[in-house]
């Protein structure tokens, strides 16, 4: 089992402390290699919230998470740094890449956490080609359109060879053509990688391209039913 | 791709916003490394002017007031000879004079060892240098009057010196003008101000003050050793000013002096001989007769061989001739009346009664006129009514058969007492024997050489100085103007390095997602802020190179400021300008890492940040939340108990180090700077709880919690403007103001009304009918006036208005008495009464003690007597703002006993009433003109000295001004910042009805507890920590001023304020809202 959350719950509450929100309630996850899944749910209901969790860019308030073997509840912060850069892939709604590098050294950021890694400028190139970006390579995101700076996105976040692919709202700022390209990309990786992929996406059409799909209601997790 | 590649892509990327971080260390580094090239440039022009001054010269040979042979120079080799003397030049028309100026009797040897060796001084012609000239407003070809005292043999201070002083007048034509290169600063003291030189031919002057062949200066290439040693084995006893001469018949040899009396320690070091000491009588009475006007010998009469071996103290050998002049016989009593020298050349007659014991044949070969020394006045004169030996004769007191006497046996003495009884009555510093016998069989070679063979060059006055060593030693400034422009500008550096990482910051948070993308895609989070700060310090490098060539231009600003507008402080407007490698280097890196530092330090919080806080936007809320916990809880509480207690107790403790410490700079400012930290402490304390406690109830309420949101914003820009506040605040305060007449005794002035130096000495006391007589003084114009006049040994001004080092201060020798309880001393227990000690105490101005000197109190200053002697000087009480700045002042008994051959006075502290103080300084001008006496009015000396600090304050405060400048300038970016930051927030209020107005007004509340803060927190501790000080001064709190410096802040602040609200708040807000 690559993902495995058990019991997991999240609560948020006012600034003053008051009015206790548990928008994750013993909630259960398993995620096997190679497959992926779709989290779909209103929004604020916690799908957000449990991809950084499994992404180790927040902390459960209980419960156990783990992912390829490691219980992210017992690392510190520096190996949960290490585990976001060698373990997850991520891709955010937004692309966020650097403005001031090029899109072949966007995808390279990643890589500035394990200075001493060979190979990664070509792994890079190749990865941009298999976005259909490698003529792009030099160009910097300003001159990129919003699907084609996603796409890099998904190159940087292949760039450490993840064991798994989160996404969060990838395609919530694209159009409907290249929100359909991005998941076809997304699936394309899984297929040739073997890459399970999560993602959370308001988009059922989307979601329904997923080998699983699951809704999040009222803090937990179940199986979607149109 | 390494992290470098990224840094220096984004510093490239966002170089137009990180324009204002980028300008801000450039500021920084402008100001500091600027600071530390001013510091270059006035080393380099001290060292410049040192160079300027000495020239070729490596040493000199000076002799207190005794004069040498001019041949000496000659036979040391490489050396020139010259006299260095004090006089007073002036126009011929009287419109211009120059009351103390340097009159130097130079040859053609002096002109070669100038910087730009130049031609002598042709004829009877003189030439004065550029300030002289200046002064006079003179050129070449025109005429001046120069006066100069004709030196004595010796001091005039001793009895039987000779008639009053001479001064010489000597009309000439200025032949030339010396430029500064040709020696027109040259001097024996260090100041960046050059004296008032006037250049003599040295065979003119000396022909004009009949003093052929001699100097008193000798100048050189050679080191000071080396002229020592050439000097050892060239001098002769001529130099020494000892004569070695025949006796009458060639009974033996004599060793005498024209200066009368043989200097104690060479009296004591040379072959031993018949010592003598003869003196001029008043009387010698036996009863109803007397006979006036007699020397009188005082013999060894052991060894005489003439007298009884045994007299005693009351007996008396007398002259055939005296016997029957008085008809007195053996065994009868005679009386001796005798002047002896008082204080200031007062003269009291004292008698003595003596019994006779012995009467000698005038065939007595010991009977003969060589026992009477060269008195001036007395020996070269053919009668005795035309004697002038330095009192007035009663010629109605001299008979025929004293004339008659005079013309037969010339001085040989009427009688002879025993050595030690004469010593008793007649001897004095200057000397107690005026010659010493030697016997005929000593050849006179050989008798010259056992002399030569017991002295030494310095046992007779004669001092070797390694002027060029000293000059160069004089120019490492007490005050290192690098470090003092560093720490006048600290607060702009402070206030640049602040905005620097305020700016930053504000770039970090446009780019808050990219750091958190960095942290998300697994960065560590030390190598994402490794990053950050590795593109701050590309800032501060790039900021850093282009504050280097600013530096350049404040450098040559400030320089050009000095020269002019802050003239005050430095009293010269040349000005070379130096950079040193060390100080750009140096400089560089220190400008480097306060920008980087300030950089950490402003950002240290936003770098702190989770990845989905900087992805979400969720950065720098304040707003705390509530405890979960018990531990923390305990923890919150503590923490809101700290934030209490620190800022409290801080305050306390800088309260109490302000009271306790006197009027120390150091205390100030601690006490200053704690202060503004316990206010900071106390501003951050009220802003958080505004946040947590105000209900929002009104647009009021809701702009105090908007001033708690950016926390740490707001504390910087309450710093920025507190401190700028309390520097001004604080700085102003400390403003020196002239005191308001009449002067109190315990202020600067001493209540003196005057104060006069004089370019020669003046021996008289000019506060009786005597002394006002000698000058003819009128009485009426005298009356009520007090002379408190104190001696001077020349040495380095250590005043505020030299800023070469003083080496050796000048020293002024005063009565104790003469100045009680005048001026105002630091110590609560001091007194003038001070000088009396034991040892040699001294008592300085509290400026001059600490900047020049360097020194506190208790230290010791070490200073060399007229012999060469090390002696200290401990400096046992000082004073404070006093107008005797520059000085080292010593009670007179030690002064002469240290320099016994100095006469007169030529320092004066004048006492008169305030309705006529100008009438007496016209008087006093008036009838002392030919001594040079120059008189400033008291408060107006005090005025210039304290001008050099308020200067200094002056550019403290303009470097301050700039700081607070920023610091408002500050403030306009911090609400422009702050506004457009929440543009969609003002958006959303407009979209419910705020109108534009209500919004600049609702900003305008956020910031106003900023002004209010910082302007508060700012003066309070200004006004805390200088309150001790304060109420020690005459003249009260400068409330006034300080109000209106207050007052303008405040609405500098507003205005900032309300342009930056304006600006930020143009147009509609909608158009925010609708983008999200």
């Amino acid at each position: 089992m690559l993902v495995e959350v058990s019991r997991l719950t999240k609560t948020y509450r006012a600034p003053d402390g008051s009015d206790a929100v548990e928008v994750l309630r013993d909630l259960e996850l398993r995620v096997e290699a190679g497959q992926t899944v779709a989290i779909l749910g209103p929004s604020g209901c916690g799908k957000s919230t449990l991809l950084n969790i499994i992404g180790a860019l927040d902390h459960a308030d209980a419960g156990e998470v783990r992912v390829a073997g490691q219980d992210l509840t017992k690392l510190d912060e520096t190996a949960l740094a290490k585990f976001r850069n060698e373990t997850v892939g991520f891709i955010f709604q937004l692309h966020h890449l650097l403005p001031q590098c090029s899109v072949l050294e966007n995808v390279l950021v990643p890589t500035l956490a394990q200075p001493r890694r060979d190979g990664t400028a070509g792994r890079a190139a190749q990865l941009l080609e298999s976005v259909g970006l490698s003529h792009r390579a030099n160009h910097r995101p300003g001159q990129l359109s919003g699907g084609e700076r996603q796409r890099v996105a998904v190159a940087r976040a292949l760039i450490n060879e993840p064991k798994l692919l989160l996404a969060d709202e990838p395609t919530g700022a694209l159009d409907r053509v290249n929100a359909t390209r991005l998941i076809d990309l997304l699936l394309e990786m899984n297929r040739a990688l073997g890459l399970p992929v999560v993602i959370v996406t308001h988009a059922v059409d989307l979601a329904r391209r997923m080998n699983r799909v699951l809704e999040l209601v009222d803090g937990q997790l179940r199986e979607y039913r149109s | 791709m390494t992290p470098r590649t990224v840094i220096l892509r984004s510093a490239a990327f966002y170089w137009r916003t990180h324009l204002g971080a980028l300008l801000g260390t450039a500021l920084a580094a402008m100001v500091l490394v600027g600071s530390l090239l001013v510091g270059d440039s006035v080393k380099a022009t001290l060292r410049r002017q040192a160079e300027l001054r000495v020239g070729q010269i490596e040493a000199t040979m000076t002799a207190g007031d005794r004069f040498f042979r001019g041949e000496l120079a000659r036979e040391v080799g490489d050396a020139t000879p010259a006299l260095l003397l004090r006089g007073s030049v002036a126009r011929t028309d009287g419109t211009a004079r120059i009351n103390s100026a340097q009159v130097l009797g130079v040859e053609e040897g002096f002109w070669k060892l100038a910087v730009r060796p130049a031609e002598p001084i042709s004829g009877e012609n003189v030439a004065l240098n550029q300030r002289a000239a200046a002064q006079l407003g003179v050129k070449a070809g025109d005429t001046v009057v120069l006066r100069v005292e004709k030196p004595g043999v010796f001091s005039r201070d001793a009895p039987l010196s000779g008639e009053e002083s001479e001064v010489i007048a000597i009309r000439a034509t200025v032949q030339r003008i010396v430029p500064d290169e040709e020696f027109g600063r040259f001097s024996l003291v260090a100041s960046q101000v050059p004296p008032f030189n006037i250049y003599v031919p040295l065979d003119v002057l000396r022909k004009r003050l009949e003093f052929a062949g001699k100097a008193n200066l000798l100048l050189t290439r050679q080191t000071d050793a080396a002229l020592a040693d050439e000097v050892r084995a060239k001098w002769n006893l001529t130099d020494a000013s000892l004569q070695l001469r025949k006796l009458p018949n060639e009974t033996g040899w004599e060793l005498r002096s024209p200066r009368v009396f043989i200097d104690q320690p060479v009296a004591a070091a040379v072959p031993r001989g018949l010592d003598s000491l003869t003196y001029l009588v008043n009387e010698l009475r036996a009863g109803a007769k007397a006979t006036p006007y007699s020397m009188v010998s005082a013999v060894d009469a052991p060894a005489s061989g003439f007298l009884p071996a045994e007299l005693n103290d009351d007996e008396i050998v007398i002259a055939q001739w005296l016997a029957d002049d008085l008809g007195v016989n053996l065994n009868e009593k005679l009386t001796l009346k005798y002047y002896v020298m008082g204080e200031r050349r007062q003269l009291v007659e004292k008698s003595r009664e003596f019994e006779v014991i012995q009467i000698l044949p005038m065939s007595e070969p010991a009977l003969n006129p060589s026992w009477m020394p060269d008195f001036p006045g007395l020996s070269d004169q053919a009668n005795c009514r035309d004697w002038k030996p330095g009192f007035a004769i009663d010629n109605s007191k001299i008979r025929d058969q004293d004339e008659k006497y005079w013309d037969e046996h010339r001085g040989t003495p009427k009688a002879f007492v025993n050595l030690r009884v004469g010593q008793q009555m007649w001897g004095n510093r200057w000397g107690n024997v005026t010659s010493i016998h030697y016997p005929a069989t000593k050849l006179e070679n050989g008798l010259s050489s056992e002399i030569r063979a017991t002295l030494t060059p310095e046992m007779l006055g004669f001092q070797f100085t390694p002027l060029r060593a000293q000059a160069l030693a004089a120019t490492k400034a007490p005050v290192d103007f690098g470090e003092l422009f560093v720490s006048f500008s600290f607060f702009l550096i402070v206030a640049a390095a602040v905005l620097t990482g305020l700016l930053f910051v504000f770039t970090l948070e446009q780019r808050n997602a990219e750091a958190g993308t960095l942290l998300a895609l697994g960065l560590p989070p030390r190598l994402v802020r490794r990053m950050l700060l590795g593109e701050g310090a590309v800032l501060a490098v790039a900021g850093t190179l282009l504050g280097c060539v600013g530096a350049v231009l404040y450098t040559k600003l400030v320089l050009r400021a000095l020269a002019t507008v802050w003239r005050g402080a430095v009293g010269t407007s040349e000005f070379v300008f130096d950079a040193n490698v060390a100080s750009l280097v140096g400089g560089g890196l220190g400008s480097i890492a306060v920008a980087v530092l300030a950089m950490w330090w402003a950002s240290r919080k936003q770098m702190r940040q989770s990845a989905t806080q900087l992805l979400s936007g969720e950065v720098g809320t304040a707003v705390p939340s509530r405890p979960r916990s018990e531990v923390e809880l305990s923890r919150q509480q503590l923490r809101g108990r700290l934030g209490t207690a620190v800022p409290t107790s801080l305050a306390v403790f800088a309260i109490v180090l302000a009271i306790a410490g006197g009027n120390s700079p150091g205390v100030f400012f601690g006490a200053g700077s704690l202060l503004l930290l316990a206010g900071l402490g106390l501003s951050r304390m009220l802003l958080r709880g505004s946040a947590e406690t105000v209900a929002l109830d009104s647009t009021a309420s809701l702009a105090r919690r908007n001033t708690a949101r950016r926390l740490g914003r707001s504390l910087a820009t309450v710093a920025v403007l507190a401190s700028g506040v309390f520097m001004v605040v604080a700085v102003d305060s400390f403003r020196q103001r002239p005191a308001d007449e009449p002067p109190q005794r315990d202020s600067g002035t001493g209540g003196f009304a005057l104060l006069g130096e004089s370019a020669a000495p003046i021996y008289e006391d000019l506060n009786t009918a005597a002394g006002r007589e000698a000058y003819a003084l009128d009485d009426a114009a005298m009356k009520d006036v007090r002379v408190v006049p104190l001696r001077v040994r020349d040495g380095d001004d250590a005043s505020c208005l030299n800023l070469n080092r003083a080496l050796q201060p000048r020293l002024l020798g005063v009565k104790a008495v003469e100045l009680k309880e005048r001026f105002h001393f630091a110590q609560k227990s001091a007194d003038w009464n001070a000088l009396d000690a034991a040892e040699i105490p001294g008592i300085v101005d509290a400026n001059t003690l600490q900047w020049a000197m360097q020194k506190k109190l208790g230290d010791t200053i070490e200073y060399r007597d007229e012999r060469g002697q090390p002696f200290k000087v401990r400096v046992v009480a000082v004073l404070t703002g006093s107008m005797l700045q520059g000085n080292v002042i010593i009670a007179e008994q030690h002064f002469i006993e240290k320099f016994p051959s100095s006469g007169g006075y030529r320092f004066f502290l004048i006492d008169a009433p305030a309705v006529r103080t100008v009438a007496v300084a016209e008087e006093l001008s008036r009838a002392l003109q030919d001594r040079g006496l120059e008189l400033t009015r008291a408060s107006r000396r005090l005025a210039e000295f304290q001008a050099v600090e308020n200067t200094y304050l002056s550019i403290f405060q303009a470097l301050g001004g700039l700081g607070l400048l920023l610091g408002t300038a500050g403030l306009a970016i911090v609400v422009a910042r702050n506004v457009l930051e929440r543009r969609r927030e003002f958006g959303l209020l407009e979209a419910v009805g705020f109108r534009a107005a209500q919004l600049r007004q609702l900003v305008f509340a956020e910031h106003r507890w900023l002004i209010v803060f910082g302007l508060g927190v700012g003066l309070s501790s200004a006004l805390l920590a200088v309150w001790p000080q304060l109420s020690d001064r005459s003249g009260g709190f400068p409330w006034r001023e300080v109000g209106v410096l207050a007052a303008a802040l405040a609405l500098g602040c507003v205005f900032w304020t309300w342009v930056a609200t304006r600006l930020a708040l143009r147009g509609s807000q909608l158009p925010a809202l609708r983008s999200e």
